[in-house]
């Protein structure tokens, strides 16, 4: 009988232990990144017998006015630990070039991403959120401006620009069957002590197979990637 | 594995002292989950108890190292020869296992249950259970660097619908 009791209190207190909420709290000159999403955040993805609805990778990250990388505030969790599921051992290199080329760290097989040996350890590596994603920023030294990136991508997003036939070597080869179709897309601002209210803007595209981290501007070839996200505002507090 | 082995060691330490009269155990497995069960048959209502031990893959790197832990009240509603249908009600609670975020998330479930024996002595049964299951937890992720600190707000959902085919063994 008190083994049953000890049971059932143990049980209890875990219980009323998930009970808590946990908020994020914020104080004054704190940074809040709002994530919008956009009609295409969710995005078939074949999965057994049928589709799954899928969010996509993202990574937002810091920079100085030369472009020079200064930290990692989020990725995805699958960019991060290299933990796809379909991607029969591809690495994924074009799924976010851009913030992986400026973060400049390359692993042991010549790549510029994370692998399963050796997680992202920078940044918080968190669970692809199904609706938006808000994040807290407190940056120590604001007394020069800096510039938040935020790049986005899906796999599998297709289309008449990126097609799933492209061959390797195209200009518009993004990896094959289970690669990304339109590339990943990159949105910028910078924001100095005097920022308030501002919204992110779309900046370029990135590299279709990942090969560099270079922006690129012909955003008319891109379609349902420009739909990923509404918009990203980022608000002083 | 190595937290479900653990499991199942404290489960059968535990259960010994639980219950005077051993009256089944069981082994159930679903897409998201793995668990051991033992069954007591209280004598005065008429109600069954069960409780469980198991490992889960429903976090984030989606590994069966998860813990899962809870009891069951169980009430037989039909029974047909060696068949017999019963309604669960199920609360407990599921600890994700993973280097990003810490989430003790309760659990509460319906569960539908079938039992057949295939022997005539009634000993050993397949076990089939349909539930629906609430399950939540926020939880707060949080890094800090020489550029600045960064903190965001994320959700532990437990999947709703979940279906499990076991083996009871009754005695």
């Amino acid at each position: 009988m008190r083994m049953m009791s000890i049971t059932i209190f143990s049980i209890l207190c875990m219980l009323l232990n998930g009970c808590q909420k946990e908020e994020l709290t914020y104080s004054s000159g704190d940074l809040q990144v709002e994530i919008v999403t956009g009609e295409n955040w969710l995005h078939d993805f074949p999965l057994f017998a049928g589709f799954t609805k899928k969010s996509p990778q993202f990574a937002i990250w810091l920079e100085d006015t030369a472009g020079n990388y200064l930290s990692t505030v989020f990725v995805t969790y699958k960019t991060a630990t290299q933990g796809w599921v379909s991607s029969k051992g591809n690495r994924r290199k074009e799924s976010l070039p851009h913030w992986a080329h400026q973060r400049g760290f390359v692993y042991g097989d010549g790549l510029m991403l994370p692998d399963k040996k050796h997680p992202l350890p920078d940044g918080i590596t968190g669970a692809t959120p199904k609706e938006g994603k808000t994040i807290r920023m407190r940056i120590n030294d604001f007394d020069k401006p800096i510039v938040v990136k935020a790049e986005f991508n899906h796999s599998i997003d297709f289309n008449s620009f990126f097609p799933r036939n492209a061959k390797e070597g195209d200009w518009n080869y993004s990896g094959g069957d289970y690669g990304s179709g339109q590339p990943a897309v990159v949105y910028a601002i910078t924001l100095s002590q005097d920022s308030k209210l501002s919204e992110m803007q779309l900046v370029g595209r990135s590299s279709a197979d990942g090969s560099d981290g270079k922006l690129y501007n012909d955003l008319e070839k891109l379609t349902s990637a420009k739909c990923i996200i509404n918009k990203v505002i980022v608000s002083k507090r | 594995m190595k937290v479900f082995l653990t499991s199942a060691f404290c489960f059968f330490m535990l259960s010994a002292s639980l219950f005077g009269q051993q009256n089944g155990v069981s082994f159930k497995l679903s897409l998201h989950q793995a668990e051991i069960g033992y069954k007591y048959i209280f004598k005065k209502v008429p109600l069954e108890g069960e409780f469980y031990l198991g490992a889960g893959n429903q976090d984030i790197d989606g590994r069966f190292n998860d813990f899962v832990s809870g009891i069951r009240i169980i009430k037989p509603v039909f029974r047909y020869k060696r068949n017999l249908i019963s309604m669960m009600f199920n609360t407990g609670v599921y600890i994700p296992n993973n280097d990003y975020y810490n989430a003790v998330t309760p659990v509460f479930g319906l569960i539908a249950g079938y039992n057949r024996t295939f022997d005539k002595a009634g000993k050993h049964s397949l076990l089939i259970n349909a539930g629906y299951f609430l399950g939540q937890r926020y939880y707060l992720q949080e890094y800090k660097d020489n550029f600045g600190s960064y903190a965001t707000r994320d959700i532990f959902k437990i999947v709703p619908v979940n279906i499990a085919i076991g083996y009871g063994l009754n005695f």
